[in-house]
This record gives C-alpha cells, sequence and structure tokens, in this order.
C-alpha cells in the first residue's frame, strides 16, 4: 500500500484524471474534494459495507427456528 | 393476495403472509422508509413483528411480501450503554414531529447461532411519532459493523 503524507490544500493524481484534493483538516477529521469523472463511483465505504451485510442478513429460509434459538440464547 | 378488511376499530386493515403466520395490519403499522434500507433502496415500507415480550428480538419484513426480511434486535440487550451518536442528515429523514426514537440492529445469522453479528454502527432509527424511519451510519468510532451478540461462544 502506497502511503504519502499531505497537507491541507494539497493533493494527490491518481491515473489521468481523478484528483483528490485535502481540502480541510480539523481534528481527527479532514474534507476530502475529489475531481473525478462522472462514471467513476466514489462512496464513503461504511455505506457499502452496510448494503452488504444487509444482503447478507436478509433471511428467507428457516426464519423461525433462528429466530426461536436466539430467543433461548437472549434470555 | 391481500385481503381488503376491515379490524376491529374500524381502521382498514389487510391481511399479510408472514414465516409466522398471517397477520393483520392497518397503515398504522407500517414503517415507511423515505430512502429504503442501503442495499435494498426501491423497497420503502416495512412491518415489525415482535417475537418476545420485551422487543428484544423482531422481524422487520417487507409489508407486500415475505422477502426482504430482517432479523433486528434491541441494541441495548447487546449493548446496555449503547448510545449513538446521529448524524445531521437522519431528522429530514425521519419527518416531524420528531417523537420517541426506535432503535433496531440488524442480525446476521451464523449457522452457529452464537455467532451471530448486529451492525451497531448502521442502527435503524424509528421515529414512533410519525412512524418514519431510516438506517443511518453513527457518527460514533466505537461501534462496530459486526458485533457479536453472544460474546461468550465460539473461538476466541
Amino acid at each position: 500500500m502506497l502511503v504519502i503524507t499531505r497537507k491541507s490544500s494539497e493533493s494527490i493524481l491518481i491515473g489521468d484524471n481523478i484528483e483528490v484534493i485535502i481540502s480541510e483538516i480539523n481534528g481527527d477529521k479532514v474534507k476530502l474534494a475529489i475531481k473525478a469523472p462522472k462514471d467513476v463511483a466514489i462512496y464513503r465505504r461504511e455505506l457499502v459495507e452496510t448494503a452488504q451485510q444487509n444482503e447478507a442478513a436478509n433471511i428467507s429460509k428457516d426464519v423461525v427456528k433462528a429466530v426461536d434459538a436466539l430467543k433461548g440464547l437472549l434470555k | 393476495m391481500s385481503v381488503n378488511s376491515r379490524a376491529e376499530n374500524g381502521a382498514p386493515s389487510r391481511r399479510i403472509m408472514t414465516d409466522f403466520g398471517e397477520m393483520e395490519v392497518t397503515q398504522s403499522d407500517i414503517i415507511h422508509f423515505d430512502e429504503g434500507i442501503l442495499g435494498f433502496e426501491d423497497i420503502k415500507d416495512y412491518v415489525l413483528i415482535s417475537h418476545d415480550e420485551h422487543g428484544s428480538i423482531m422481524t422487520l419484513q417487507y409489508a407486500d411480501g415475505v422477502v426482504p426480511q430482517f432479523v433486528v434486535l434491541d441494541p441495548f440487550v447487546v449493548k446496555a450503554d449503547y448510545t449513538p451518536v446521529l448524524p445531521a442528515t437522519a431528522s429530514k429523514l425521519l419527518g416531524e414531529p420528531l417523537g420517541k426514537l426506535t432503535y433496531l440492529v440488524i442480525a446476521v445469522i451464523k449457522e452457529n447461532y452464537l455467532e451471530t453479528v448486529v451492525n451497531m454502527k448502521s442502527p435503524i432509527v424509528i421515529n414512533t411519532q410519525t412512524n418514519k424511519a431510516a438506517q443511518v451510519i453513527v457518527e460514533n468510532d466505537d461501534y462496530s459493523m459486526r458485533q457479536r451478540v453472544f460474546d461468550n461462544g465460539g473461538a476466541q
């Protein structure tokens, strides 16, 4: 993994047409500005991970059995 | 397959199928997600079915079908001092007036039930005044997306 130190208002270039600019640093928060072509999808990681978790959580089989088992374990 | 009928209090109701049997729902039972649930953005209306008297385990099911369906837990059962910090965008999704908020966390059930995890970082928040809900990513840094429900089970 490449690790680069940058200051506020500095940027990095990824490939020919993506630029990530450090727009503001405030305590433990960093504001990024990203210039990229419209067809490049940019997501916050937590959103994608949560969507994947939700897909894994969607349950259609043995629901009653699972609920009963968990109920017993929660007691 | 739903049959229109009237509940005893006169409110229009319909019957829906669930894995736990047929259920009669009225409009006030519907929990509406303006933005759906992450990964299931197109599905906006759900019903919540409680499976014990404390509301510690429930299923959240699509109001017009059996799928999607999620097993959800009361996060306070998992972590008694759960104090989620909501993002600023949450209030818009929850509608007005903002009443008492109910939190639920979605469970991923594992084959070994003891390894079941819940997403404490992305709870479902329900505004009980408006029945509007949203799944939000809380600001807390220390809440896990894969929190074990039973910490004594399985491999260490």
